[in-house]
């Protein structure tokens, strides 16, 4: 599959000129995005937007990332609705999946795909949106523009995904005694953000202030306890009336764990993203990474160095990738989770033999 | 481990119970259930021989119980290939948990969950407790609708009793009224035929004669149309002046209270007040108190006898104030003088039903409110009836 960075749409156009091909298109937030020109266009391209883009060993944010698709993408338009078993699934055994990343329908969504698609179906992807943390039509078709919608692009590649975070325990179990989709309104009968701020401000000897909350937010996200001592992350990033907006749902009575993480932590969970991903048997044809933002913010510079320790796995593998609100990932084995915080490898590969 | 099993517990048991509508209940169950523990499918049977699931929640994978053996233990858990089915056996159905590919067995998942049974089994019975609740309900409100329709149909007929009582009254009152015109009608016929034997008829004489026949002729009219407008049902309310009631009421029964000799003043304190009422109803109520003072004058035979008709404004309602010196009602009475059917003139047709009638006008359709005291040698009514009206359903 190829794939190409460009620095603007007009670039773009002028690559794809005299191809018939279908397009995704992966756009950074801050690239000067006219849709008003791809829908004048004959291409027949697909996409989000997202905070940033990542491609070889470099994150962007401008520009845009087009890929040459074999399938064309299918655009499930409100993400409320629920999917009907004939919207063309069927055979499908994998796939990339972007929703909007702001939505509020994410979880009641995923909830819906997971019982329409096939049950070998493995998939991953992300959130698409802007930093801004403002939801804005930000999945598009050839035809238009939309918010609350979700792209779903299939493969004929099988797909192998890994997926690690790196965050680790501060201070739990606590209990999510009240919350509604994914606004966290009281932690052991609490107002959510007073345990958050006496907590966090504890660790960090830092102090929240009406600006400051998600630059600190960002180094302690929630951590959703599991049986098979796996941890679902959701980052808060806002405070609304005493509660905490988190990116995904927190359902009622979870137990949950407050966590903090370590640079050299982070970059070894990507490491071992790639590594559970990527099969050296198989011949592994492109590598797409699905990483959280709030990751880049935390590590800063040294999210290089996570690029890298994905680069250092797969070696000459074409990789791409975005830099989401909110990360998805499924072998078909359990309920599609909806991840924060973590990093997502998605390995497209074809069997050597 | 002991905190994930701790979590599962915790997680899985604040997920039952949570709504008493049975699929609702159910289906936060099987989601929380299944997310927790990773089951790809999760489905409940309302009896242990259904093949048809009431709630089902993740994949669609077939399954049919009669393939498996039937057990008595709580809970089993079989392997099919790649996958792990789990049910749980509750009172009378079963909830059937499918797992796919799961790296550590599912047994222990089981021990924890099957814990569960019994609050499960609550909160089916609770659900279907309230269910049958809401069927007889439903039920109570259907006997409850009929009832209140029957009382209604009731009360109609006791209008329609009331009213014919009224009719007969009233036909009694427009031949009074209509005997004095007649007379006047057929004195100047004859006038004019005596005119025209003598041979003394001119014009000028014979239009001065057909000008009165006229004038008897629009009395007659107008007396019928104030009879016939107090017959049309009520449907809207509308805006009257207080005045206006009391002339609609005085022009029907005017004559027959002079012709036994009743005197009927009327201090009008609210004659410019506009407010909204069903006026023929009001009239009725008007006739009903009216007539029953005639009666008793004629009863006790009372020589000096006065109605007086009092109106003034109070707190945003028209107080209405009938009183009369016809002696009073007896005070074991008094209290039973609204009740239906109950009449102190049987020897006389009463029906019993006026002032019952009267009550039911005022209170439920008028939304306002009658009492009767006994005074100095006499009784009064009185009426509070809201300026700004009812909603008539």
């Amino acid at each position: 599959m190829k794939n190409y960075y460009c620095n603007s749409i007009e670039e773009f156009l002028e690559l794809s000129r005299g191809h018939e091909n279908i397009w995704l298109l992966l756009v950074a937030e801050e690239c000067s995005f006219d849709f008003s020109l791809l829908n004048a266009s004959d291409t027949q391209c697909y996409g989000a937007i997202f905070p940033e883009i990542i491609f070889a060993n470099k994150h962007y944010s401008k520009g845009l990332i087009a890929i040459e698709l074999e399938e064309k993408p299918l655009l499930i338009e409100d993400m409320n609705a629920n999917i009907a078993d004939d919207i063309g699934l069927d055979g499908i055994e994998s796939m990339l999946v972007f929703v909007d990343g702001l939505s509020t329908s994410i979880d009641s969504f995923l909830f819906s795909l997971f019982e329409v698609i096939d049950e070998d179906c493995v998939l991953f992807g992300g959130g698409a949106g802007k930093l801004t943390f403002e939801q804005e039509k930000v999945i598009f078709t050839p035809d238009a523009i939309y918010k609350d919608a979700s792209l779903i692009i299939p493969f004929k590649k099988e797909i192998k995904v890994g997926v690690n975070h790196g965050w680790e325990f501060l201070e739990g179990p606590l209990v999510a005694t009240s919350s509604e989709k994914n606004i966290l309104k009281k932690i052991d009968y609490e107002d959510a953000y007073t345990v958050y701020k006496r907590i966090v401000e504890q660790d960090s000897g830092l102090k929240f202030n009406k600006d400051n909350f998600f630059e600190l937010s960002k180094s302690y996200p929630l951590g959703i306890v599991s049986i098979d001592n796996e941890v679902v992350v959701r980052d808060p990033i806002l405070v609304q009336d005493n509660a905490l907006v988190l990116v995904g749902d927190m359902p009622d009575n979870s137990i949950i764990n407050i966590l903090k993480g370590s640079k050299p932590h982070l970059i070894e969970a990507a490491k071992k993203a790639a590594q559970q991903a990527y099969d050296t048997q198989l011949n592994n044809e492109m590598v797409f990474m699905v990483d959280c933002i709030s990751r880049v913010l935390f590590l800063e510079d040294s999210f290089k160095e996570e690029i890298g320790s994905v680069n250092e796995i797969i070696g000459n593998t074409p990789l791409v990738g975005v830099l989401t609100l909110g990360e998805i990932a499924n072998n078909s084995k359990s309920y599609i989770d909806f991840y924060n915080k973590t990093c997502v490898v998605g390995v497209l590969c074809s069997c050597n033999n | 481990m002991l905190l994930q099993q701790l979590t599962l517990s915790f997680e899985c048991l604040s997920s039952i119970g949570n709504s008493l509508e049975i699929e609702s209940m159910i289906s936060e169950v099987l989601i929380t259930f299944s997310r927790k523990t990773g089951a790809v499918s999760a489905s409940y049977y309302q009896n242990i021989t259904d093949t048809l699931p009431l709630v089902k929640i993740g994949k669609n994978i077939e399954f049919d119980i009669k393939n498996y053996a039937m057990f008595n233990e709580p809970y089993k858990v079989f392997k099919e290939k790649e996958k792990e089915i789990l049910i749980l056996l509750l009172k009378q159905g079963y909830i059937l948990l499918i797992y796919k590919d799961k790296e550590e067995s599912i047994d222990k998942l089981a021990a924890i969950l099957s814990n569960f049974q019994d609050k499960i089994n609550l909160s089916i019975s609770a659900c279907e407790g309230v269910q049958k609740l809401e069927q007889l309900n439903e039920k109570l409100e259907e006997r409850v609708e009929e009832s209140v329709k029957k009382i209604h149909e009731n009360e109609k007929m006791l209008i329609s009793q009331a009213k014919q009582a009224t009719m007969g009254e009233m036909i009694e009152m427009i031949a009074h009224q209509w005997r004095q015109p007649i007379t006047s009608i057929g004195m100047i016929a004859n006038n004019i035929l005596f005119d025209l034997v003598f041979d003394e008829l001119d014009n000028d004489k014979l239009k001065e004669e057909v000008d009165k026949i006229n004038g008897q002729v629009m009395y007659l009219s107008s007396t019928i149309d104030d009879f016939r407008d107090f017959f049309k049902e009520s449907k809207e309310q509308e805006e009257v002046l207080m005045q206006s009631v009391l002339k609609g009421a005085m022009s029907i029964v005017d004559k027959q209270l002079k012709k036994h000799n009743i005197e009927v003043q009327i201090i009008d304190k609210a004659e410019e007040v506009h407010f909204k009422t069903f006026k023929n109803e009001l009239i009725q109520v008007l006739l009903n108190i009216l007539g029953n003072a005639k009666d008793a004058f004629e009863e006790r035979a009372v020589e000096d006898r006065k109605i007086t008709i009092g109106t003034t404004v109070e707190n945003e309602c028209i107080k209405l104030l009938i009183s009369d010196n016809a002696g009073g009602i007896n005070s074991d009475i008094i209290s039973k003088v609204f009740d239906p059917y109950f009449s102190t003139k049987k020897q006389k047709n009463g029906t019993g039903l006026g002032l019952y009638m009267s009550m039911v006008i005022v209170t439920e359709h008028l939304h306002g409110s009658i009492k009767v005291e006994n005074i100095d040698n006499g009784v009064v009514f009185t009426i509070l009836l809201p300026i700004k009206g009812v909603n008539r359903e």
